[in-house]
């Protein structure tokens, strides 16, 4: 500053000297700085407009185009829903309905069964014979001396007490036979409730069906009709999945990182140890792989269960090239399990070994034999682990199919929001630069508020004497715009 | 065309990516002075080597033993040159017999008459750069004090110790040292000023052999 001084013995006079070139300088030129002040106002605050105005618009299309592929991937889920359950229905009737003409043919024999028994029972039986009427009235029959009478009644007496017991043996036997089919008919009748009681099930079953696919069919059409409660509701839906899917996946990583941490030690074995791609030792990166490895069948896998479809392309495969694709990913799951199970023993072998070789080093071989017999549990443990990981980590396929879902409508709805955010910020630095120029053309105009004033006093010198009318609000600031 | 393109990004990306493992290396060698003076030290060396240095190598690395005595500029003078195996299990074993080397070296209870340390130094230097690690120390358990035979020239070249960090450690007071404890100081910064010119990457004397271990590991 002193540097500026004309007389840098006299400070003040020099500050004042400075003072007054500036003042005059910046009066002279005072209409190019005011112009250029209003230039610059004009040029931010139109910059800025203009940043939030393609901002908003940038955003209103995102938004639109976000919930056009929120409205299709709702339409596409429903669709889903429906084709899967038609499906199964399908497959239920077409088993009902195989099975409907053996059921039906079942129930019109025990009918047919069921009528023949009743007319069997509907068959008058035979009455009990009066005979005993007869024997006893022939018994009644006074008997004179005369033998031959005698022996004749005897004789009538005896052949109809046989006729008497035949008859009621008949009757007897006939009424065992009604009392027999009619226990026959009772399995039957169960038999035929047990039918219908099936048929019943079924029927319910099919009605249940019905009423969920009516309800996918209504929200179906609500995703068709375009309604913002639907897109609503689906935002929602994505945004939720979205987490959950996250928040399964960063424990699916977590899994990965222990499994990778697990075999990281023993892949050192196996590759060269000194080895390094990209700065990162070759077992490590062979550990990955294997990790990845794992994680890509798990996902062939899946998807040729069919529970994601994360490759468009196998959905057309045939069923028997899939069952085949599916049998290789889970035999090479099994295989990579072992692998790391194996490694798994490996790595407690090494860690050993290396705590062993430490203490021996410092000269504690004692102790080193000591704790290298310690206990199996770690090693049994760490294969289990390395065994199960894989599996676990083969399920990867579905949190990660469904964050890719949900991730690209909940990043379309965060990149809507920071357009907006980014818009609203604009409009408020095209505000604020307007006002900002205003303001400096203001502090300027204080500054050379002197030579203006004797300028003023020079031009119209009589005005000067009248008092001046009290100024509106903000005149001072379009004063100087012109 | 595409499918072309990025097959050469890849076989580019993969070239730079797969590096020698030189360059991850560590070469060290320690150098032990047998001389009248120090000789007695000769134990606790092969027992500071043991629970600092070789626990702290790994697959690939690789350790030299030199002796110092009264002409260390011997290939004889090297008492091992290991480079330790890829696979760690077999690493280990080359490790546990270097240990043995060490304590029948130590056993020895050899004694020198004079003492050629920058003769040691220099054969180490050579032995260093040839195994083309990307870190190179140099570990002088000694008291520092050359004294070499009538006839006996040793002069460092300028680039001597290019690449290479040289650490003194479990430097032994000699008497007159008690007495002016200057004169370490003084001999101290002369075996730096010395191996600075030479080259070297820095010298460091460590008070405690406990920072030796992590000192090679900040340095690999």
């Amino acid at each position: 500053m002193k540097a500026l001084y004309l007389w840098p013995d006299h400070e003040a006079l020099s500050l004042l000297v400075l003072w007054l070139a500036s003042v005059v300088f910046l009066w002279a030129a005072r209409e190019p700085i005011l112009a250029l002040l209003r230039a610059l106002g004009e040029f931010l605050a139109e910059g800025l407009a203009s940043l939030a105005r393609a901002c908003d618009s940038a955003a209103s299309k995102l938004h639109e185009r976000g919930r056009a592929a929120l409205l299709a991937a709702g339409k596409l889920e429903a669709q889903g829903k429906v084709g899967r359950e038609i499906r199964r229905i399908d497959v239920a009737f077409t088993e009902r309905l195989g099975q409907y003409s053996g059921l039906q043919r079942r129930l019109g024999d025990l009918v047919v069964k069921l009528e023949t028994d009743y007319q069997d029972c509907a068959i008058t039986p035979p009455e009990v014979p009066g005979w005993s009427n007869a024997v006893q009235a022939i018994a009644q029959i006074p008997t004179p001396g005369d033998a031959n009478v005698q022996k004749v009644l005897e004789s009538i007496r005896e052949s109809s007490e046989d006729a008497a017991e035949r008859a009621l043996r008949q009757h007897r036997e006939d009424t065992s036979r009604r009392h027999k089919l009619l226990a026959a008919m009772a399995s039957r009748w169960k038999d035929v409730r047990d039918l219908m009681a099936r048929m019943g099930d079924s029927v319910a079953k099919a009605m249940e069906t019905t009423q969920r696919i009516h309800g996918y069919v209504e929200e179906y059409e609500k995703v068709a009709k375009d309604e913002e409660l639907a897109a609503r509701a689906l935002t929602f839906s994505a945004t939720k999945l979205f987490a959950v899917s996250a928040l399964v996946l960063g424990v699916a990583l977590g899994g990965a990182f222990v499994n990778f941490q697990l075999i990281a030690l023993p892949m050192s074995e196996l590759v060269p140890a000194g080895a390094r791609i990209g700065g990162m030792p070759v077992a490590m990166v062979s550990a990955l792989v294997i990790v990845l490895m794992e994680t890509a069948l798990g996902m062939f896998a899946m998807d040729m269960l069919g529970i994601t479809e994360l490759f468009p392309k196998l959905q057309g495969v045939p069923a028997s090239r899939r069952r085949m694709l599916l049998a290789l990913s889970l035999a090479g799951l099994l295989f990579l399990a072992g692998v790391e199970s194996s490694l798994a023993v490996l790595r407690e072998s090494i860690a050993a070994a290396d705590a062993a070789l430490k203490l021996s080093l410092s000269g504690d071989e004692a102790r080193a034999v000591t704790d290298a017999s310690s206990s199996q549990i770690p090693v049994i443990g760490q294969a289990v682990l390395g065994f199960v990981l894989p599996w676990i980590l083969a399920m990867v396929a579905i949190p990660l199919e469904m964050l890719l879902d949900s991730g690209r409508h909940v990043v379309a709805g965060l990149a809507v929001l920071t357009l907006q955010g980014v818009a609203l910020a604009g409009r408020a630095g095209a505000h604020a630069a307007t006002k900002l120029a205003a303001m400096l053309a203001a502090v300027y105009e204080i500054y050379i508020s002197i030579p203006l004033r004797i300028e003023r006093l020079v031009r119209e010198p009589g005005r000067e004497l009248t008092p001046a009318a009290p100024a509106k609000r903000g005149e001072t600031a379009r004063t100087s715009w012109s | 065309m595409v499918l072309k393109r990025l097959a050469l990004v890849c076989a580019l990306f993969a070239l730079t990516a797969c590096s020698d493992a030189r360059d991850y290396s560590q070469a060290v060698a320690v150098l032990i002075d047998v001389s009248g003076t120090y000789a007695d030290q000769t134990p606790e060396v092969a027992r500071i080597v043991k629970r600092e240095i070789l626990p702290g190598l790994v697959p690939g690395d690789t350790i030299a033993i030199v002796r110092i005595d009264s002409e260390s500029y011997k290939k004889s003078n090297v008492e091992a040159l290991v480079t330790l195996d890829n696979r760690p299990s077999h690493a280990n074993a080359q490790k546990l017999d270097l240990a043995k080397k060490l304590d029948a070296f130590a056993a020895r209870g050899e004694r020198s008459q004079y003492t050629d340390i920058p003769g040691a130094m220099m054969l180490a230097a050579e032995y260093l750069r040839e195994t083309g690690a990307k870190s190179r120390a140099i570990v002088l358990f000694s008291d520092m004090e050359s004294d070499l035979p009538p006839g006996t020239k040793r002069q460092f070249g300028e680039h001597e110790f290019d690449g290479i960090r040289i650490v003194a450690l479990n430097v032994k007071q000699l008497a007159r040292d008690n007495a002016n404890p200057d004169l370490l100081r003084s001999r101290l910064a002369s075996w730096e000023h010395e191996v600075t010119h030479a080259g070297a990457g820095g010298f460091n004397t460590f008070m405690d052999a406990a920072k030796l271990g992590p000192f090679l590991a900040e340095i690999r």
